[in-house]
């Protein structure tokens, strides 16, 4: 009788322990809260109404409205996406989707293959906020193999708390609030509204350069993943952006795509950056992403050919998406006042 | 014993030897140098040797305990 | 850890003592490697020399029992005479052979340094032999321990261990291996031996002290640590009451670490049932030095009054020296000077035992020169008690007692945090020429490495451990009493403990926002 007593207490002790764990894990993680409210909404979503996942870094997230898309096409789509997300975790990120979605495209950004500036610190972004889970176990053990971090240096990864604690000290009234689900995940941070204010001609190049032994071998691990899912089309996707640096890694990363008989979408190429009729100085947040005005024309252009390419349906008016025109108007509510293609909207 | 009360009292003039309750090495009364110069005494007045031997705290803890060494020590030579 | 626990209760009670034996070589290995054969060597070479000690001794009480109508008084003692001089041959070989290993590892480079001068007279290159030698873990700890062992066999005091591997499990026991308690044979072989069986509370207590442990550890000590290591690496940047600010601290720091570090291995092993003796008695409260390190590092002290300091002032030569002593200074002084020379000898190896440096040396010197000072001045005190009217029995008086002792002794650690000895006798000047007392409230507290919400969580934990330190002072004790209080009371305290080290406690790489700040990617 002593014994089961003992080891009841004990289980209780551990329960109450973790519930704690969760709450001081919760207030001290990331303060950075557009990936938390990313998450948050992906968990949120109902259980297989998605028709394309788009996975990738802000090169996602800058240029994919969800919200829009679902105006203009009734199109149902959501994003996982992070601050420079790591290549090497994306197929962890893309396991996580399949958890709770079954779409019919999984949209890859191949930027975070591309670059080759690596920010270790950020993965943080989106393992802080995955759920627990053997997938999140995994990610960390694929992104220490494919970033060299070895040994002791390993735990802060499985436990963010021992990189986070020292927090305590910064901690502000916001950490302690419960962070909502954003709305249809789509972007509404403060620099998504800014202008680049200067015009930047499109450049293009046909070279290829190296992506470095790392990311190359991430990028065939993804790619053998994908080629053993049958139920789910994956596109490989460059979006378009002013700046040079990554293209030539870009062109390689796509070669490799194609060879593996994937789509790959180079919106980089000779010829595709017109059919957006950006106007760069007023569609640009800076050389590198488009701001509110400039998704707008991406996601449209771009939402279009996936609808031809995969036979995306119109969902408006069905009942599971019975919220989502809601969520949109909530979303429209935020950007409204830097949108400056609203009023072209709503003539349509 | 007598002699013995003397000698310590001599040494520690604080100590109500007498009329000890307490373990004199056990609760730290008497430290080191105090044992030192103890066992030099006893070893001069008593014509006994101490050596190291000798030196567990149950030996010195009580006045009482300390004669007992001394006689043990005297029978052996 | 928890793997090594858990066999432990598995395995039937009789080889348990086996576990831990795997488990401390498995540490050791995973430390130091090959190192641990230095440890092995030694376990033999003592073990043997014990078995031959117990030997002698057996073979000579039968010798004496078998002749004893044959032999008078005086050939008794002359045959006593001659197996105790084979005997100490004996010791001497063991403590020649086991100290050799501390010295050469330990020493080895020191001794060349200090006798360079004589070697490039005789045309010898030093920097020729000197050698990259790694420490082995925990050598220091261990050589005492085992010649702690030889001499009590020397001395007879208990019999000696016939088990080769049993008694390796004594020299090597995981927990107390790196940092002591330095541990005597007759108090802890036959615990580590013996196999215990589960106890959960126990369990619960030793995960308690190993929580508190780590407190002091993580929290107070690791935290200081950022401030000493700003400030004694560039001590010349500072005015004397910030250093003197800073060695108090460091004081503490080396009170957090080392105590922290001991109640980790006390509650590591409660957990297995096995009690490792105390060695730290609220240090802080002692009145005088020399009950100090009657509180601090006990068995350190220990070891060195039963093995060192005893046997040297009752010593022949040491009595004579004594006598003499009298004729020419009188009685006073002639009585203490043996206890005062046996003394100096200790602090000089208590100093020269923790590090390889002349610091060090010093650092013990400045111990024993206080002491003797202490008890040359006392007739002094006394007569300044008397004249101001001050009980001796006094709170005001005890008081100040503690915190003379604190200072004296936070000072005295100038010496071994410093780089060097030059170094720290720099900062002491400072301390009394150059004090600048302006910049403990002018902000440059703030600069040292902690931010004023640090300084904050610091004060806090010094205030929390002088709490607990003062209840154990009067005797309460605090794991009993928390055990006693309702469930929600002591979940309370035991998770807040836990979430106190994991949140304020100074591990892992050091995150601010700023690395976060989003970036255009």
């Amino acid at each position: 009788m002593k014994i089961i007593k003992d080891i009841v207490g004990t289980i209780c002790f551990f329960l109450v322990g973790l519930l704690i764990f969760m709450g001081v894990g919760s207030v001290l993680g990331t303060d950075e809260e557009y990936s938390e409210m990313m998450f948050q909404g992906y968990y949120a979503e109902q259980e297989n109404i998605i028709d394309a996942v788009f996975i990738g870094n802000s090169h996602i997230y800058k240029f994919w409205q969800p919200a829009f898309a679902w105006e203009e096409y009734g199109m149902a789509s959501t994003e996982l996406a992070t601050s420079s997300m790591p290549g090497c975790t994306m197929k962890n990120v893309a396991i996580e989707a399949l958890k709770t979605q079954s779409p019919k495209v999984i949209v890859i950004d191949i930027t975070p293959f591309a670059n080759i500036d690596k920010e270790n610190n950020k993965v943080h972004l989106l393992l802080d906020n995955m759920k627990f889970s053997k997938n999140r176990l995994d990610l960390v053990e694929n992104f220490c193999k494919f970033t060299n971090v070895e040994g002791m240096d390993k735990m802060q990864y499985y436990f963010p708390i021992m990189q986070f604690h020292s927090r305590w000290k910064e901690l502000t009234n916001a950490d302690f609030t419960q962070t909502r689900p954003s709305y249809l995940n789509s972007n509404y941070q403060k620099t998504f509204m800014k202008k680049l204010k200067e015009d930047v001609e499109h450049p293009t190049t046909e070279e290829r350069e190296k992506i470095g032994e790392q990311n190359e071998a991430a990028l065939l691990d993804l790619l053998e993943w994908c080629k053993n899912q049958k139920d789910v089309d994956f596109q490989f996707l460059a979006v378009p952006v002013v700046r040079e640096k990554n293209l030539g890694r870009m062109n390689y990363v796509g070669d490799i795509v194609k060879e593996y008989g994937f789509d790959f979408v180079n919106y980089n190429e000779e010829g595709m950056f017109e059919i957006f009729d950006f106007n760069v100085k007023k569609d640009f947040e800076d050389v590198n992403h488009t701001n509110i005005n400039g998704s707008y024309k991406f996601t449209k252009v771009y939402g279009e050919y996936l609808i031809e390419r995969y036979g995306l349906a119109d969902h408006r008016g069905e009942s599971p998406y019975d919220s989502w025109d809601g969520k949109a108007e909530k979303y429209h509510s935020k950007i409204d006042k830097y949108f400056i293609y609203a009023e072209e909207k709503q003539e349509e | 014993m007598e002699k013995l009360y003397k000698i310590l009292e001599g040494i520690r003039s604080d100590i109500d030897f007498r009329n000890n309750t307490v373990k004199l090495i056990d609760d730290g009364v008497l430290d080191s140098f105090d044992i030192i110069a103890i066992i030099g005494e006893l070893n001069e007045a008593f014509e006994v040797e101490i050596s190291v031997e000798e030196l567990l705290p149950e030996n010195f803890n009580s006045p009482e305990a300390m004669m007992d060494l001394i006689h043990k020590l005297q029978e052996e030579v | 850890m928890a793997a090594v626990c858990a066999v432990y209760f598995i395995v039937p009670i009789k080889c348990r003592w086996a576990v831990l034996l795997a488990a401390s070589y498995l540490f050791y290995w995973w430390n130091s490697a090959y190192l641990a054969f230095v440890l092995a060597g030694m376990t033999a070479i003592t073990w043997l020399i014990g078995l031959w000690l117990e030997r002698k001794n057996q073979k000579s009480a039968e010798y004496i029992k078998l002749h004893k109508e044959e032999m008078d008084a005086s050939a008794r003692k002359s045959y006593k005479l001659s197996v105790t001089k084979r005997k100490k041959w004996i010791l001497f070989l063991g403590i020649l052979l086991d100290l050799g290993v501390l010295l050469f590892f330990k020493y080895y480079n020191f001794f060349l340094e200090n006798t360079s001068p004589l070697l490039a007279y005789l045309g010898i290159d030093p920097d020729a032999f000197k050698l990259d030698l790694l420490l082995p873990l925990g050598i220091s700890f261990y050589t005492l321990q085992a010649i702690a062992y030889m001499v009590d066999m020397y001395r007879g005091k208990y019999k000696a261990d016939h088990h080769f591997f049993k008694f390796a499990l004594f020299m090597s026991f995981f927990p107390q291996i790196v940092q002591g308690p330095i541990a005597r044979h007759n108090a802890l072989a036959e615990q580590l031996q013996t196999g215990h069986a589960f106890d959960f509370t126990r369990l619960k207590y030793g995960c308690q002290l190993i929580l508190w442990g780590f407190m002091k550890k993580l929290i107070l000590a690791d935290r200081i640590g950022i401030l000493s290591d700003t400030v004694f690496g560039s001590y010349k940047d500072y005015g004397g009451m910030v250093l003197l600010f800073s060695v108090i601290l460091y004081g503490l720091q080396v009170y957090g670490d080392f105590s922290g570090g001991m109640d980790i291995a006390r509650g590591v092993s409660q957990i297995f049932g096995i009690e490792l003796e105390l060695n730290f008695r609220q240090p802080y409260f002692a009145k005088s030095i020399e009950e100090f390190w009657r509180r601090w590092h006990i068995t350190l002290g220990a070891w060195m009054r039963d093995y060192i300091f005893y046997p040297l002032s009752l010593s022949k030569r040491f009595g004579a020296l004594g006598r003499g002593a009298r004729k020419i200074f009188g009685n006073y002084i002639g009585k203490k000077l043996p206890s005062f020379l046996a003394m100096f000898i200790v602090y000089f190896l208590v100093g020269f035992w923790h590090g390889s440096s002349w610091k060090y040396v010093a650092y013990g010197i400045w111990n024993g020169v206080i002491i003797t000072a202490g008890i040359l001045l006392e007739p002094v005190y006394q007569k300044g008690l008397a004249l101001f009217r001050v009980k001796e029995k006094s709170y005001g008086w005890s008081l100040f007692q503690m915190f003379r002792t604190f200072l004296l002794c936070s000072v005295g650690r100038f010496f071994p945090r410093a780089a060097s000895c030059t170094a720290a006798i720099v900062m002491m000047k400072q301390v009394c020429l150059s004090p600048q007392p302006w910049q403990l409230v002018d902000g440059t507290l703030l600069t040292l490495g902690l931010d004023g919400k640090d300084m904050a969580v610091l004060f806090g934990m010094v205030v929390l451990v002088l709490l607990v330190d003062i209840a154990h002072e009067r005797g309460i004790r605090i794991r009993e009493t928390v055990a006693s209080q309702g469930l929600v009371c002591r979940w309370l305290v035991y998770w807040t403990a836990f979430y106190l080290i994991v949140i304020f406690g100074i591990y892992g790489p050091a995150y601010s926002s700023a690395a976060f700040i989003y970036q255009q990617f």
